[in-house]
């Protein structure tokens, strides 16, 4: 199935070509954590995810032509 | 002598014009540490439940620590504090700036304003002098104003300032203090106190240098940080290259509902990206400046020519003022979110209220609880930049519906009624910031809880340790466990925020900067080897908890009940689009997750009021006879 990827920011660095939106074949089943070690997002760069509009985590199964937007969190002032 | 402190605390009564100096011992110093220690320790013993925060009986507290001054990253850092009059309860507030460093160079480890002037006046703190000088032609400058007629006056080159501008001078309930021209000790209308006294501002100039007891570990500590904080966790590269609100991280804020658009009732703004820190600085961008001796540099400074005129000199905003002044508000134009952020500056402030207090106004207006007529004609609708502004000066003088909206969102809800409580985001009558508690939840718990109201820089962001990462590695040396979902509220995300929290205090204590990436191992280690004490990680976290506990025991002799550690209405409701449409705080899990953070603090589980035992545990026995509570929980 094809998954929609946004990597914004210095994320979108860690795909090949530096490019920030991305298109990519995924077999059902995938998580979310899986898809972006495909990409070369690694656990070493602190990211959340938004899949279809909302907060998603590692471990969740990627949904059919699902959008996933990803993004260093916010804190701070 | 004891190392890292000038072991001086410096008294100053405007009544009487007296100005004293106590020297505490050196068991009071490691208990109570500094900054937010000192504070909450003379509030409690000090300021006498029941008075009135804007008259003279109320105490305005300066507090430095050991680390304030030291030539390191995010060293130069005071909190203030004192009763709060916009929450009637505990406040404090932190601040960086080159200010700190000059108070504490001039020889002193805190200052205490007590009383109330005749006339505006301002204190010149140096190494050779403590004055009271008159202010009355500088009552009406705004702040950059004031900062520059002192530095000519005076003479002292290089000589630096806490001022108020108009907010502080007509005690709008959120007017904060601004160090320099522009950093904020911002929230709870501390400026307002400072108002309140006639004490326009404080200028310091100073040459003295504390003894250290192990300079070679600080230089170690500070070769590493400089070196290093580009690739640490969480934030050290965006914050080099644009400060807070870097554009991947306001979009993707965005679009998990983390965006407090009109008035935390929308949460996703279309225009996100005309009003993120990259755009700031691409666009106005004149350069990136550093608090004393920081490398991090995370200060944006911007320029716009006309029609706004906006001056580098005071400043670009953060997250929270582009997130307020513009999301809350519907405004997506960033030269008008930026001259904003600029009035906020010169009339001393607090960017946070002032956006959520101009977006209740907002709200009120869409839903004909204000009239045209009741805004002097100006069509207070989301987004419309033009209003915005219009409100900011409005609110500072005072004028028209501002005066209304200068006393906070509580306030202004119970003036209005017309159901617009509904529209007034606070807790304890301090506005939310912009980190919404439906997406952290757990965060929600110390916004609850917290005795100063909802305080963004006081827990743990549920988003920053919700997977495997070096965030969360970077936060396991205080207790985190996880990796956690944002919106779970269980006992171990419980412990969490309460380990993140106090770490927090003791912080604020210390007084560290938390955007320079230290462990707790790490800032441990610098009060160490500043002090020469056998200072540990677990000392460190019983400072924070005192502070949390004298905190919450000066709201209990106020009057101020477990019934207020609660979130906005608003918070347990969806919002009416964006990825929170599904979402809200479950209020049973909530007030379950409170009552556990109660019982881990040794409080009652119900009533939220810190058990003898704990108080012994603390070494804080001197308050059951001193600043008595019981009987006042009781009620």
């Amino acid at each position: 199935m094809l998954v929609k990827v946004e990597l914004l920011g210095d994320l979108g660095k860690s795909t090949e070509g530096g490019d920030k939106k991305v298109d990519i074949e995924v077999d059902e089943g995938i998580t979310v954590g899986e898809v972006l070690e495909r990409l070369g997002v690694t656990r070493e760069q602190t990211w959340n995810a938004a899949m279809n509009g909302n907060l998603a985590y590692s471990t969740d199964i990627v949904t059919k032509d699902a959008t996933l937007i990803v993004f260093p969190p916010i804190a701070g002032g | 002598m004891i190392a890292g402190v000038a072991n001086k605390i410096l008294r100053v009564n405007l009544t009487e014009g007296r100005i004293s100096v106590d020297e505490p011992d050196e068991a009071f110093y490691r208990k109570y540490l500094g900054g937010a220690g000192f504070v909450s320790y003379f509030l409690l013993k000090e300021v006498p439940p029941g008075i009135d925060p804007l008259g003279p009986e109320n105490k305005l507290i300066f507090g430095l620590g050991p680390i304030t001054g030291m030539a390191m990253p995010g060293a130069t850092r005071n909190c203030i504090g004192a009763k709060s009059p916009l929450t009637g309860g505990f406040s404090k507030t932190e601040v960086g700036g080159f200010w700190p460093m000059e108070l504490k160079k001039s020889g002193y480890d805190a200052l205490i304003v007590e009383g109330k002037a005749e006339k505006p006046c301002y204190l010149l703190i140096t190494d050779e002098t403590v004055e009271i000088r008159d202010a009355t032609h500088l009552w009406g400058k705004n702040v950059m104003e004031t900062h520059d007629t002192i530095t000519e006056e005076t003479g002292i080159r290089g000589i630096r300032t806490a001022a108020i501008g108009a907010g502080g001078e007509n005690m709008v309930r959120y007017a904060c203090v601004i160090n320099d021209l522009k950093d904020a000790a911002g929230r709870g209308g501390l400026g307002a106190v400072m108002g309140s006294k006639n004490l326009k501002a404080v200028a310091s100039r100073g040459r003295w240098n504390p003894e250290v007891a192990d300079r070679d570990k600080i230089r170690e500590l500070t070769l590493y940080m400089n070196r290093n904080y580009y690739d640490l966790p969480l934030f050290g590269k965006s914050m080099h290259d644009v400060g807070t609100g870097e554009h991947s991280m306001m979009l993707g804020g965005n679009n998990i509902g983390n965006m407090p658009t009109h008035n935390f009732g929308v949460n996703y703004l279309e225009g996100t990206e005309n009003i993120t820190a990259t755009k700031t600085m691409e666009t106005y961008g004149a350069g990136m400046e550093a608090c004393a001796a920081c490398a991090i540099r995370c200060k944006k400074t911007v320029e716009i020519g006309e029609p706004y005129n906006v001056d580098p000199r005071n400043g670009g905003p953060e997250y929270e003022s582009l997130a307020s002044l513009g999301a809350a508000c519907g405004v997506d134009d960033l030269a008008a979110v930026i001259k904003a952020n600029e009035l906020a500056n010169l009339h001393s402030l607090d960017s946070i209220s002032l956006g959520v207090s101009i977006a209740f106004g907002m709200e009120c207006f869409e839903n004909e609880i204000l009239t045209l007529e009741d805004t002097g004609g100006v069509d207070l609708r989301f987004g419309n930049a033009d209003a915005m502004l219009q409100m900011v000066d409005m609110i500072a003088h005072r004028q028209g519906i501002g005066d209304v909206l200068a006393g906070g969102v509580r306030a202004a809800a119970e003036k209005l009624g017309e159901g617009s409580d509904e529209y007034a985001v606070h807790v304890k009558g301090l506005e939310l910031p912009m980190h919404d508690p439906r997406v952290k939840q757990g965060l929600g718990i110390v916004y609850s809880v917290e005795a100063q109201g909802a305080d963004h820089c006081a827990g743990l962001h549920d988003t920053a340790a919700t997977q495997e990462s070096p965030g969360l590695e970077h936060m396991r040396g205080v207790g985190v466990v996880g990796p956690l979902p944002a919106d779970d509220l269980s006992g171990e995300k419980v412990a969490n925020q309460r380990a993140v929290h106090l770490w927090a205090l003791f912080r604020d204590s210390a007084i560290a900067c938390s955007f320079v990436p230290w462990t707790i191992q790490q800032q441990v280690e610098i009060i160490r080897a500043i002090t020469g004490w056998q200072y540990t990680v677990a000392e460190a976290l019983l400072t924070g908890e005192r502070v949390a506990t004298m905190g919450r025991i000066f709201n209990i002799r106020e009057g101020i009940t477990s019934a207020a550690d609660t979130l906005p209405k608003r918070m347990f409701k969806p919002t009416s689009a964006g990825a929170l449409v599904d979402g809200g705080v479950d209020p049973d899990k909530m007030q379950h997750a409170i009552s556990m953070f109660y019982s881990m603090m040794g409080w009652d589980a119900e009533t939220g009021v810190p058990t003898p035992e704990k108080i012994a545990q603390l070494g804080l026995s001197w308050i059951e006879e001193e600043a008595p509570f019981r009987e006042a929980a009781a009620v």
